[in-house]
């Protein structure tokens, strides 16, 4: 039976606590989603867990109307940001997308900030947030920074987080006309995700969930030599749900349907 | 009649109480340590570091378990408890670490350090049955040993057992043969996922030892723990509350002698607990590689089949030379076969051990066997279901010589399949014309550029219900109420709201009244198994004879009381009447004699059954007269108090099953499997949506119509797992998928977009009322089904399950070459 080791639990609604605290054996903890199976399995050992969840700096969903962006805490869940009229109003394929994460059970805990932070490539989030041209601000006891999220997802499972930095919020420009988010999920993580911003003269492409880590391309519409070129430059992961040419030829006759290109 | 659930509100409420919520004073944990590999020698257990970490008990290796019998298998004893000089497979019981708490235990078990020397793995059949190394090196069996019909092979090889069935020439018959058909398929490995996983608590003491567990078949794990600690039956103590979920994955002994080694080393009672990882490691179904060929004559009429069957059974035999043998049976199917020949071999492979699971061995042939008639019927040039029609056996034909006969109509099951696809085809053209196939629509979010159409029926017949063996008690208190004991297992079917409806009818008293409670092999009378669909027929008879006999202990109470003749004392209309009251004059009862029946079919043949008519025989069956329903006599009760002379005491009636009377034929029944499926393909992403799902329980009287459809939906949607889904995937020595989230059972989102059940009670079964089984039978042709029906809707035949989109995609390449 898989039971956990003791563990310490540091718990404060007040952000410079959290922030103290957290460091290679504390661990940020939010859902626990993920960390929890990680550590049921001998994956993460941490001496303490720090609950990000009382601390309502993490909480908020702002939009400024001004600089047309939505600002989502990283300890909101999949449930709030999807139920939430200013994130449905300004961006709407994020919302709809949250709400297509997992089962319930994962969208009632799971959170945004754990989502990216764990950085398994079978998501959906962190393409869209991609495609969208989100920024991350990340933040530790001496200071801030901000990342885009292809700086902040660098590889499978791998951020560019320091141990005592934890992701604060996500800022997210207002969703523009032409956006979609398709994904294939035949399984409980998706196995292939492609958000598509297409206008009259660009094809905004981002592929996720099929690759090491979300990936994106800006074509001028009509550029089917570049999307092939692109599509065959892929690099697909090979899992149980499915092969690199199947996960190939899937995004392909997606593409191809959707853009109404020959490829 | 469907009657709600007894165990509804316990259920919903989340109070029932199932094993593993059982507890016992001064408990300790278990943690188990085991294998990192899936072949090795043993050659080192360091257990120091362990014995000292905090709260820990004991650590329990093969070498502490002395005297105690090391292995068990009630086929093949070649299992051990905990592994004896080597490991078999990933996963494997090598040590057990008992400490006051659960995470005590587990913190130690990590500090047991194993070595291992390493063997070559033989995961799969194939390359088992071709290697030289032997993954048991020794024979566990005694000559002569058998269980049941099956006597196990005394072999070193890697083979567990080898079985045969033959008769006429197939061979002969199939070079004869106009066309001959051939499929070769492959089954995977899968896990019956059941939200409880496998637990046991077991407390040892001189000259006894209790254990709670969920085990489907308390009096065969009783058996087997008595064997290993050399004790009296009845100083074994085995209870079973209710259990989450079994679907034969629980039958026979699992972690019982684990934990009662363990307890019998600690000196106190210990509870082993298995996460879905370790439980994958207890068991699975046995995965399947058969080929079935088929020769038919110029007027596509079978002429003969030979099968070969391969099982990829797993470290240990545990159940799998009963599913082989049964797996045989149930390959060739319900057709009329003039020439066959059946062979299986069940292959010893270094993966997690198999055993029984729902369906035993039939979903494995019918895979090929059905698919087989789908190619058949497209080389032939004929409808798939007139195939069938033209094949299939008639009520009262030999299926097997020395068999019961088919005591079903599969040719109208058939007609009820067919009848329920068309409509659905016919209201979906009708919808498309009228406005679009909005549902195709709906499909998918994108990508829709392509969806192919297949449909497809597949029937089955599977010699079920075990051995009729089963007892039943009644007891009826002093106000009338009934407290029912079996030791059938409530797994979630529901068996104990059928058999107190069973024993309410009986008793003439409303299902409120009877109270059944869980199986304890101290106080409930035995039972062969849970398991085999048999619980409603088999323990039925059990329950009716129960009730008839407490009918007869009645009558002679009464007669006693009243200080007449018990010939002088009839029961009718629920009441015992003294024959003072009786007139002679009703008619149209048969000679069966007294009728007790008031609810449901009354003077039907059930209720003259339910006295066991003339076999059992109230001694009056044929000199008594009949009493009209004078409102008159006794209620039983007021029999009970007149006789005790107080409000008190009660009456016991006993019911017995063996092979005699309406089950002195093997098999009890013959399990019908008959379903059709409509299913839609994505090209772009080869997804399978199953549009459509029709089931026949074929169950002769539904004893509660609701549970019988609960068991043909919950069974064909496990067939569904099978058939998209589920496979455990090794690589290498380890199992890649231990877990849910990739180990994927049915989710709510893939239950069929139709879905109609139909049952067909045709009174043609040996249980109560005329019922047959159900609770295996719509899993088993539901993996065929759906792979001819994706092979119809792609173009080419599937050869092997589950059918995942990439691997339905790829299916698709090929029909494009
Ligand atoms: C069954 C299942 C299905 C899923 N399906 C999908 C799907 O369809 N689409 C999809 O996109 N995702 C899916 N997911 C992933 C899901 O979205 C994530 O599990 C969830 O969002 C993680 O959030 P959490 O709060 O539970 O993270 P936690 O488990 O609490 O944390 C995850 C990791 O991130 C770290 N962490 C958490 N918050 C922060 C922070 N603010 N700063 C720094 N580090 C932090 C933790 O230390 C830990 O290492 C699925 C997950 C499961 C289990």
């Amino acid at each position: 039976m898989a039971v956990l080791p003791e563990l310490g639990l540091v718990r404060s609604g007040d952000l410079d606590d959290v922030l103290a605290a957290v460091d290679y054996d504390h661990a940020p903890f939010a859902g626990g989603t993920e960390l929890v199976p990680a550590m049921e399995l001998g994956l993460r050992r941490p001496a303490a867990i720090v609950d990000l969840k009382r601390v309502e700096a993490l909480k908020g969903i702002e939009v400024d109307a001004e600089a047309g962006t939505v600002t989502i805490g990283a300890a909101v869940t999949h449930r709030r940001l999807s139920d939430h009229a200013g994130v449905r109003e300004h961006l709407p394929t994020l919302a709809a997308a949250a709400s297509r994460v997992g089962n319930a059970r994962v969208r009632s805990t799971g959170t945004v900030g754990g989502n990216l932070c764990f950085a398994e490539p079978r998501s959906d989030l962190g393409c869209v947030l991609l495609a969208l041209g989100a920024t991350a601000e990340v933040r530790s006891a001496h200071g801030a920074r901000t990342l885009g999220i292809d700086e902040l997802i660098v590889g499978a499972f791998e951020t560019s987080l320091e141990p005592d930095e934890i992701l604060a919020t996500v800022t997210v420009p207002f969703e523009p006309p032409g956006m979609s988010y398709w994904k294939l999920q035949s399984y409980e993580r998706p196995t292939l995700g492609v958000a598509l911003v297409v206008t009259e003269d660009r094809w905004e492409i981002t592929v996720g969930a099929a690759t090491e880590r979300p990936t994106r391309i800006v074509l001028a519409a009509g550029d089917t030599a570049g999307l092939a070129d692109f599509v065959g430059g892929l690099e697909f992961s090979d899992d149980m749900t499915g092969p690199p040419d199947y996960k190939r030829s899937v995004l392909r006759a997606y593409l191809q349907r959707t853009l109404g290109a020959e490829l | 009649m469907t009657s709600p659930r007894s165990d509804a509100w316990e259920k919903v409420t989340g109070r029932a109480r199932y094993a593993v919520d059982a507890v016992l004073p001064n408990m300790a944990h278990a943690a188990v340590v085991r294998s990192e590999r899936a072949h090795a020698y043993l050659t080192g257990i360091d257990r120091a570091e362990a014995e000292a970490a905090p709260g820990v008990i004991a650590v329990v290796t093969a070498e502490d378990l002395g005297d105690l019998g090391r292995r068990f298998g009630h086929i093949v004893p070649d299992h051990a408890i905990l592994a004896v000089d080597k490991v078999r497979y990933y996963g494997e019981p090598v040590a057990v670490v008992v400490a006051e708490t659960p995470h005590q235990a587990a913190d130690a078990a990590e500090l047991v350090w194993v070595d291992y020397d390493d063997l070559p793995a033989l995961t799969d059949a194939v390359t088992a049955l071709a290697s030289d190394v032997l993954i048991h090196e020794q024979s566990y069996v005694e000559p002569g040993q058998k269980f049941l019909d099956v006597a196990p092979a005394a072999s070193t090889d890697n083979i567990a057992h080898r079985n045969e069935l033959a008769w006429g020439d197939a061979e002969a018959a199939l070079a004869a043969a106009a066309t001959v058909v051939e499929t070769t398929t492959t089954f995977p490995l899968v896990y019956g996922y059941a939200m409880e996983t496998y637990n046991a608590l077991a407390d040892w003491q001189p000259g006894s030892l209790h254990v709670v567990s969920t085990a489907q078949h308390p009096l065969m794990v009783r058996r087997e723990l008595a064997r290993m600690f050399s004790l009296p039956l009845a100083a074994v103590r085995v209870e079973v509350p209710y259990i989450g979920g079994g679907y034969g994955s629980k039958s026979y002994t699992k972690l019982e002698p684990l934990a009662a080694a363990a307890s019998w080393a600690a000196g106190r009672p210990v509870k082993v607990t298995t996460d879905v990882e370790a439980a994958m490691y207890t068991t699975r179904a046995d995965g399947a590689l058969v080929t079935v060929r088929t020769g038919f004559d110029a007027d596509a009429r079978i002429c003969a089949r030979d099968i070969d069957i391969r099982f990829d059974t797993g470290a240990y035999a545990d159940n799998s030379p009963l599913v082989l043998t049964k797996s045989i049976n149930r390959s060739f199917g319900p057709y009329r076969i003039p020439n066959l020949r059946v062979r299986g071999v069940a292959a010893y492979t270094n993966t997690s051990p198999a055993s029984s699971y729902r369906g035993f061995g039939a979903p494995q042939a019918a895979l090929a066997g059905e698919l087989n008639m789908d190619m058949a019927a497209d080389r032939l040039g004929i409808d798939p279901v007139e195939l069938r029609r033209r094949n299939l056996l008639a009520p009262g034909d030999t299926i097997i010589d020395g068999k019961r006969p088919l005591d079903a109509d599969l040719a109208a099951d058939l007609d009820a399949i067919v009848f329920a696809l068309d409509q659905h085809a016919f209201e979906r053209d009708a919808a498309v014309q009228a406005g679009g196939d909005q549902h195709a629509a709906d499909q998918h979010d994108a990508v829709d550029v392509g969806i192919r159409r297949g449909r497809a029926v597949a029937v089955t017949a599977s010699d079920a219900g075990a051995s009729p063996i089963s007892t039943a008690q009644v007891r009826m208190h002093a106000d009338g109420s009934v407290t029912l004991l079996v030791s059938s297992t409530e797994m979630g079917q529901g068996s104990r709201t059928a058999l107190a409806q069973i024993a309410a009818r009986e008793l003439c008293v409303s299902i409120e009244a009877v109270a059944v409670g869980q199986s304890d092999t101290r106080f409930t009378p035995f039972e062969w198994t849970t398991g085999a669909s048999r619980t409603t027929t088999v323990v039925g008879l059990a329950v009716q004879a129960a009730c008839a006999d407490l009918w007869d202990n009645l009558r002679v109470k009464a007669a006693e009381s009243a200080g007449v003749p018990v010939d002088d004392v009839v029961v009718h209309g629920g009441r015992v009447h003294l024959a003072a009251e009786v007139s002679n004059t009703v008619s149209g009862l048969g000679a069966g004699g007294d009728v007790v029946g008031e609810h449901g079919t009354g003077l039907g043949a059930g209720a003259a059954g339910a006295l066991g008519a003339g076999e059992r025989g109230t001694g009056a069956a044929d000199a008594a007269p009949v009493v009209k329903d004078s409102g008159s006599g006794l209620t039983p009760a007021e029999v009970i108090r007149q006789w005790f002379g107080a409000d008190a005491g009660e009456v016991v009636g006993v019911g017995v099953v063996r092979r005699d009377g309406a089950t002195a034929v093997l098999p009890p029944f013959w399990e019908i499997g008959a379903v059709g499926v409509e299913v839609s393909v994505d090209v772009a992403t080869g997804e399978v949506t199953v549009e459509h799902l029709v089931t026949v329980g074929d169950v002769g009287h539904a004893v509660n119509p609701d549970l019988v459809k609960g068991q043909d939906l919950g069974a064909a949607t496990q067939g569904l797992g099978i058939a998209l889904w589920e496979e455990m995937v090794y690589d290498g020595e380890q199992l890649t998928n231990p877990n849910l989230v990739e180990y994927r059972v049915p989710r709510l989102r893939d239950t069929p977009r139709r879905i109609t059940s139909v049952l067909a009670e045709r009174g043609d079964g040996a249980g109560p009322y005329g019922a047959k089984g159900a609770g295996e039978g719509a899993l088993n042709p539901v993996p065929a089904a759906v792979a001819a029906a994706v092979g119809r809707a792609v173009g080419v035949w599937p050869t092997e399950l589950p059918l995942t989109p990439p691997r339905v995609w790829s299916l698709l390449q090929q029909a494009q070459q």
